[in-house]
């Protein structure tokens, strides 16, 4: 198992644990998030297990099932009205189906997703975005620091922006072999980031437990 | 070998930057909302501090209107009645001439009385003043003081009337009422003119009476009863965000000038 997988798993504990204040904030769906990243991860890591030649399969789906999940998740923080909903579920919708589309037909199960992987990151990054700034615009008063919204989607605009690059250009690394300290591009980037994203969804479920009790 | 390492380095390049700049949002957000929070704080301390001065300007209104209450009562009502009372007791009822004398003077006493009272119900009631407006309710008390017969008074008011907030007509109001008890009081004045001006921005109020005036202090502190009132009257007005001016010299009368900005409901 991996180190940043510790977090995950802590991560999904916690949210468990702080179920009713992710209730309390509309957030409940990131248990299902976080309960597909952690099994997708353990299948990646005992893929020779099951006698796969490689874990690219639990990991295409989980950008399918991921996807879906953040999709709602973002619908639910970003409360939308009548047209500007309407416009991001076409946009969710149009992301979902090119998703499907390059699992079937273009880049396969067998090969990782990146253009489906770059598409997901960019709409994160925009979403998250979007939520930053409603959150800035908001007329109530905000301390940023103990807000789980912002904490949310603070951590997974850098995380998107991290594995952006770095799963973007996944089959370009494993092909050059590239590495940094011999040790793969890869393993080097995408742990920290990993370990920032739980960590911080840990601190965002614990004060939205917080926040609903009192 | 060297392009490889040249690749990696533009790489993780690419990546420190991308994060710097989603760093650099995310700390440009955070400075911007805490500018916004600091502006938010203060803004409810200003609203909590205008509502406090509110509370402060409606109780000083009431205690002076308590005084004038008290002041009606006993110069006015009081006197009546003690008079109507006098004429009761000392009526001789085998004089059956004098007897009715006393009664019809009694009873145009307690009618005056009763109309006196009706005023001053009048001049209290607050929503009286929302229903026929401000002009109109300034417009009333100097009918009042026309009545008495020792005033001359005139009234003009513009066109296009329109109406501030209530509680604002009310300190305005209060603040008329309290310069033309001024007048009656001190000013020894014949004659009382008021002029209502609605502009486009502002309501611009003139007070004006042909009294006895005063030397205005050079010196603000000074502490004297038309000081102390005109310093009540300056907080009030500023708290409703308008100005007001007194100009007078002995002999001369006395100008008092009140502005107030438009404000919506």
């Amino acid at each position: 198992m991996k180190f940043y997988q510790y977090f995950q798993y802590l991560s999904f504990l916690i949210a468990i644990f702080c179920y009713k204040g992710l209730k309390f904030f509309n957030i409940s769906f990131i248990i299902i998030f976080l309960l597909i990243s952690c099994t997708t991860e353990t299948i990646a890591t005992l893929y020779k297990f099951f006698g796969w030649k490689s874990n690219y399969l639990p990991y295409n789906i989980y950008l399918f099932a991921s996807s879906l999940v953040v999709f709602i998740l973002f619908d639910r923080m970003l409360s939308l009205k009548m047209l500007s909903r309407q416009v991001f579920w076409g946009i969710a919708s149009l992301c979902l189906l090119f998703i499907t589309l390059n699992l079937f037909f273009l880049q396969g199960f067998n090969n990782f997703n990146t253009y489906s992987l770059i598409i997901i990151e960019i709409l994160n990054i925009f979403f998250c975005c979007l939520i930053l700034l409603q959150l800035a615009k908001s007329d109530k008063i905000i301390i940023f620091l103990h807000d789980p919204y912002f904490l949310i989607s603070a951590s997974l605009l850098l995380f998107s922006l991290g594995t952006l690059v770095v799963l973007g250009l996944q089959d370009f690394i494993l092909k050059n072999k590239l590495k940094l300290l011999q040790i793969n591009l890869y393993r080097v980037i995408m742990p920290p980031l990993n370990i920032i994203l739980y960590s911080t969804f840990s601190v965002a479920f614990i004060l939205c437990r917080k926040h609903a009790q009192l | 070998m060297q392009e490889t390492r040249t690749v990696v380095i533009v790489i993780i390049a690419v990546i420190i930057v991308l994060l710097f700049l989603g760093i650099f949002f995310l700390i440009t957000l955070t400075y911007y909302n805490s500018q916004k929070r600091k502006l938010m704080n203060e803004k409810l301390l200003m609203q909590s501090t205008f509502h406090q001065e509110l509370l402060k300007t409606q109780l000083e209104i009431q205690e002076q209107t308590f005084l004038n209450i008290s002041q009606e009562i006993h110069d006015n009502i009081g006197q009546a009645l003690s008079f109507v009372k006098l004429n009761i007791n000392t009526v001789d009822v085998y004089n059956p001439e004098d007897t009715r004398a006393k009664l019809l003077e009694s009873k145009d006493l307690l009618t005056k009385t009763i109309q006196d009272l009706r005023d001053l119900s009048k001049t209290l009631n607050t929503s009286f003043i929302q229903d026929i407006g401000l002009a109109a309710a300034i417009e009333q008390q100097l009918f009042f003081l026309k009545k008495t017969g020792l005033f001359v008074t005139s009234f003009r008011v513009s066109e296009n009337i329109y109406k501030n907030p209530p509680q604002t007509e009310i300190v305005l109001y209060r603040i008329v009422q309290e310069l033309l008890n001024n007048i009656v009081r001190h000013a020894e004045a014949t004659s009382i003119n008021i002029q209502m001006n609605y502009l486009a921005d502002k309501l611009v109020i003139r007070v004006s009476d042909n009294g006895k005036g005063f030397l205005q202090s050079s010196n603000p502190g000074e502490k004297n009863d038309m000081g102390l009132g005109l310093k009540n009257m300056l907080s009030r007005m500023t708290m409703i965000h308008g100005l007001i001016s007194v100009e007078s010299a002995p002999g001369k009368g006395t100008t008092a000038l009140m502005e107030l900005p438009k404000q919506t409901q």
